[in-house]
């Protein structure tokens, strides 16, 4: 049988992160710019590739809409491809 | 800002982007600039907005350079007539790279190129305050073993004097067997 959560192993877990909510609806942006790097720089990793919806919390319209933005950033160079 | 209306139901409003090799003559930078809005105003595009970013470092060589300068253009242009500003551009030998999009409805112009100097200020201090939270937190560690360290010591002391009391003990009872093995009524 496996020993009884303490109270201090709980408060230090991670949160879950399906109960993330998505930042841009909060915002209620309708483009995501290309060519606004602050805002696409938090959603990629450290390889510069996108991050996954489940982790970033962003909903399926905004993720798409964040998907051309890169796209077309990562074209003009001002975001990497890979590192 | 105003949102971007176009002058007539013909035209349509477009963002070009164009990134030019940073490094190049005066003289041939402009020039190039010239050629390229040139190219727009023979097909009857009315420029609405320039905003040059200047120099800027790219996250990938493009052509062996690693910066460049970026120009971001509006205009206000006939749709079938993109397709060969597109070609000409292509065509053409000192461009780095050029993207012509359509802005969605009820866009505004904002000028990037402010925006993105200011961000880089925060960003510093950004970086500034984390670093200094991570300097409060390596003290806070380093005290923390400092007292650990201290509390092991004590609790090897304590131990220390603990075992060198039985060892007292064994030489009184080694006394004590040599006093009996030397006893002489014994008779072994």
């Amino acid at each position: 049988m496996l020993p009884p959560r303490t109270q201090t192993a709980q408060q230090s877990r991670r949160p879950d992160p399906r109960t993330k909510k998505c930042a841009f609806c909060a915002h209620k942006t309708k483009y995501i710019d290309y060519k606004d790097y602050p805002t696409l720089k938090p959603f990629t990793d450290y390889f510069g590739n996108i991050r996954k919806r489940y982790y970033s919390g962003v909903c399926l319209k905004h993720q798409k809409m964040l998907r051309l933005a890169m796209e077309r950033a990562r074209f003009l160079g001002m975001v990497a491809y890979r590192k | 800002m105003a949102t971007l209306v176009p002058t007539s139901e013909d035209t349509r409003i477009y963002e070009c982007a164009v990134l030019l090799p940073y490094g190049l003559p005066q003289r041939e930078e402009q020039e190039l600039i010239k050629r390229i809005e040139g190219m727009f105003d023979e097909v009857g595009a009315k420029q609405i907005a320039k905003d040059v970013w200047g120099r800027r470092g790219i996250s990938f060589p493009i052509k062996g350079t690693m910066e460049a300068l970026v120009i971001i253009y509006h205009f206000d242009m006939d749709p079938s007539r993109v397709k060969e500003v597109d070609q000409q551009m292509r065509i053409e030998k000192n461009l780095l790279r050029h993207l012509i999009v359509k802005p969605p409805k009820g866009y505004q112009i904002v000028k990037y190129s402010e925006l993105y100097e200011k961000w880089l200020k925060e960003r510093e201090t950004r970086e500034e305050t984390q670093s200094r939270e991570r300097e409060e937190r390596l003290k806070e560690q380093v005290a923390k073993k400092a007292k650990r360290q201290v509390e092991r010591t004590t609790v090897e002391r304590k131990k220390t004097d603990a075992e060198a009391k039985p060892a007292l003990e064994e030489t009184e009872l080694t006394e004590k067997l040599d006093k009996l093995i030397s006893d002489d009524t014994l008779g072994l």
